[in-house]
């Protein structure tokens, strides 16, 4: 069928990435037989440079369930979680595959050539967010795995961040590192942790770069598809092992998008009609969405969502990029902030200039039945973007990663009632 | 045989529960059709085409352009081209009612709130989730667990006197709801008003979200249910218009953009 074709232009680095991670996997296999340290930690807010600093390997449970998810075997590890009592309506549905999979009892040969899931940790480390789930599912690890667990706070704020928020983040930060030490065995070296973070910098810094030029027309890259890459500066920000430097992905994707912006390459053949998108992407149906707006000539230039690993802070990206003596309170500065930590002004803030800078024809948002941290907001700014800048929204139901939340062929009407929308208000502004 | 000079163009709307299809010899309607979608969709299309092709006294090879609508719409293989139900509703919508600007279309399995401008193009719109609350099977269901009949409901709902309060708009926790009110011997009719004022207050919220304006049309087979019109006109303050035949308005608005395509190739 034409709806199967691939029409996105995809970004070659993301092949690289796929690829290291599987090495990361298999190789933090060997690592935990030779007696080094796996540490399990939570995606938004943690010092992740830390742990490379001090030479832990770093897994994100959250990232591994978007990853089984795309690979469409997350829903036997669901189901594995759900007869022990996770509700498939009111858990996450990355814990539910987290903590399915080792129900389900690893490895199972999954993904090939890893030896299993992500390797069995040696140490928990969990910072809050205003994601309330993290703590207990962290907690459910400790108990199911017996492993210590170190709980921080990266506390919801709805404010500007204040030197209190700051200090109180460096305060767990410290905790933090002696609880690390007393688990490794090690003295952190303040010279090593403030070389993660100025790689960790480094990849903020190219990372917005990279987002900038989609701001282009015809857009170089699929919002989508960069989230390939994008997995690096989540799960890598801060190693300095090869081939693992995030740095070195964003330095290739930087090159590739500029060169594609230089010969006025896009990724569509036939950009129509530019979006935005807002909440997590389904991953079990990321080249699929992808694919069926490209084929009605629509492309996601921007999102909420690529931005929380850029070091997002309102519109001020440059403070996390620059040298710094990264102490523990600068660190803090550059984790607290998080869209999901903002409310709901800043989040229609932040979306609007989104719409604005990027000449967004229509904003795309899915109402995640896996997470309603990130789907609260979207009514209000789906409201302030239809009244006060005109913008057609769309607002489908489905979940980041359970894929019978998602209902494909009422998920197709919505895209095409919205496109065909799109093209008539087009057909207007043109005139006849 | 149709005289050549006219252009005799065709709707097809695969619902879930029912299929139309509509012939209109230029924006007329020549004959309908409205069938149990019993079979599949490539079958019970051709069997409603059909009917409406024997009504008006005409073949297949008559219609120069059909166009599906409903859930079962890629699968009409004699059809030139698909579009969505929110997009075939308001074009039916307006060639009845010129001044609709807001059509509600309560269907089987769906409930679809579509704002419009004159011409029928969708301006707004928005649909239920996977959820069955707030449609045709929603109130079956219902009707089901009361042991009343389906077509009964609206005229029983207007003779309540004590509406008891729904507070579950969910199908399963609804029905408890409903049965746990027949344990305490509530009146049904009481029940069945309540029922309305639930669904109808779920599509308060969806004409909400698509900032509503008149005039507000109803469509799809829930129109013919009295009460749920009631209930809604009672939410929103403002007259609803029904039409005659609220089932076909999707294949109406699938006929007259057959029959604009059709004029469009000429």
């Amino acid at each position: 069928m034409a709806e199967e074709k691939p029409l996105v232009k995809r970004l070659k680095v993301n092949e690289e990435v796929n690829a290291a991670m599987t090495k990361y996997i298999a190789e933090g296999w060997r690592a935990k037989k030779e007696g080094e340290k796996i540490c399990w930690t939570t995606g938004g807010g943690a010092p992740r440079e830390l742990l490379y600093a001090m030479d832990i390997w770093c897994y994100l449970p959250e990232v591994q369930s978007a990853v089984t998810a795309s690979d469409q075997v997350i829903v036997q590890y669901h189901m594995a979680a759900e007869k022990e009592g996770y509700s498939m309506d009111g858990v996450c549905p990355y814990a539910r595959g987290n903590i399915g999979e080792i129900i389900s009892g690893r490895p199972q040969g999954y993904p090939p050539g890893t030896g299993g899931g992500i390797p069995t940790p040696d140490i928990l480390l969990a910072f809050k967010t205003f994601c309330g789930t993290l703590i207990y599912w962290w907690e459910a690890l400790k108990r199911r795995l017996g492993v210590p667990l170190f709980v921080g706070d990266t506390m919801f704020y709805n404010r500007p961040i204040e030197d209190r928020d700051v200090s109180y983040y460096a305060d767990s930060m410290r905790d933090c590192v002696s609880f690390l030490e007393k688990q490794t065995g090690k003295k952190l070296d303040p010279e090593r942790l403030k070389e993660a973070q100025g790689l960790s910098g480094k990849v903020r810094e190219l990372m917005n770069k990279i987002l900038e030029l989609n701001k282009n027309v015809p857009a170089p890259f699929d919002e989508l598809d960069f989230m390939g890459t994008a997995l690096a500066a989540c799960w890598w920000r801060g190693c300095r092992k090869r081939p693992w430097n995030a740095v070195e992905f964003f330095e290739k994707a930087l090159a590739e998008v500029e060169e594609r912006v230089k010969n006025r390459i896009g990724a569509l053949e036939d950009e129509r009609f530019r979006l935005v998108f807002d909440s997590n992407p389904p991953w079990y149906k990321f080249n699929w969405l992808g694919d069926y707006l490209a084929q009605k000539g629509a492309i996601y230039v921007t999102s909420s969502f690529n931005r929380w690993w850029t070091g997002y802070n309102g519109f001020d990206y440059g403070w996390c990029m620059m040298g710094r003596d990264w102490s523990f309170e600068d660190i803090g500065r550059c984790n607290i902030p998080n869209w999901i930590n903002d409310g709901i002004e800043e989040r229609i803030k932040y979306m609007s200039r989104l719409v604005k800078d990027y000449r967004v024809d229509g904003a795309i948002f899915m109402d995640n039945r896996g997470c309603r941290i990130l789907s609260y907001a979207m009514l209000d700014e789906a409201a302030y973007l239809e009244r006060d800048l005109g913008i057609p929204t769309l607002l489908y139901e489905g979940s980041m990663a359970d894929p019978r939340h998602f209902d494909e062929e009422r998920v197709k009407v919505q895209l095409d009632t919205f496109l065909e929308m799109l093209e008539k208000k087009k057909k207007i502004k043109r005139g006849p | 045989m149709c005289d050549p000079i006219f252009m005799i163009s065709g709707g097809v709307d695969v619902g879930s529960l029912t299929t139309k299809a509509v012939l209109l010899k230029d924006r007329k309607i020549l004959s309908y059709s409205l069938i149990l979608s019993s079979e599949k969709s490539e079958v019970i299309s051709k069997k409603a085409i059909d009917e409406a092709l024997k009504m008006a006294d005409l073949s297949i090879n008559d219609v120069q352009y059909i166009v599906s609508t409903g859930v079962g719409r890629k699968e009409v293989p004699f059809a030139n081209e698909s579009i969505t139900t929110p997009l075939a509703v308001p074009v039916g919508a307006i060639q009845v009612f010129p001044t609709a600007r807001t059509i509600i279309d309560m269907g089987a399995e769906n409930c679809v709130v579509v704002t419009c401008n004159e011409k029928g193009q969708v301006t707004n719109f928005v649909m239920n989730d996977k959820c069955a609350a707030g449609t045709g099977l929603f109130l079956e269901t219902m009707a089901e667990a009361l042991e009343v009949r389906l077509e009964d409901m609206g005229k029983l709902s207007l003779e309540s006197k004590n509406k008891v309060n729904i507070s579950s708009m969910c199908t399963v926790f609804a029905e408890s709801e409903v049965i746990g009110y027949v344990h305490m011997g509530t009146n049904k009719v009481d029940i069945i008003r309540g029922l309305h004022d639930a669904v109808s207050l779920r599509v308060f919220g969806m004409l909400n979200k698509v900032r509503f304006k008149k005039d507000v049309v109803m469509v799809g087979g829930v129109a013919k249910n009295i009460g749920v019109v009631n209930s809604l006109k009672n939410a929103i303050g403002l007259d609803i218009l029904i039409p005659e035949n609220p089932q076909i308005v999707g294949a109406l608005g699938a006929a007259i953009v057959a029959y604009n395509s059709a004029k469009d190739a000429r």
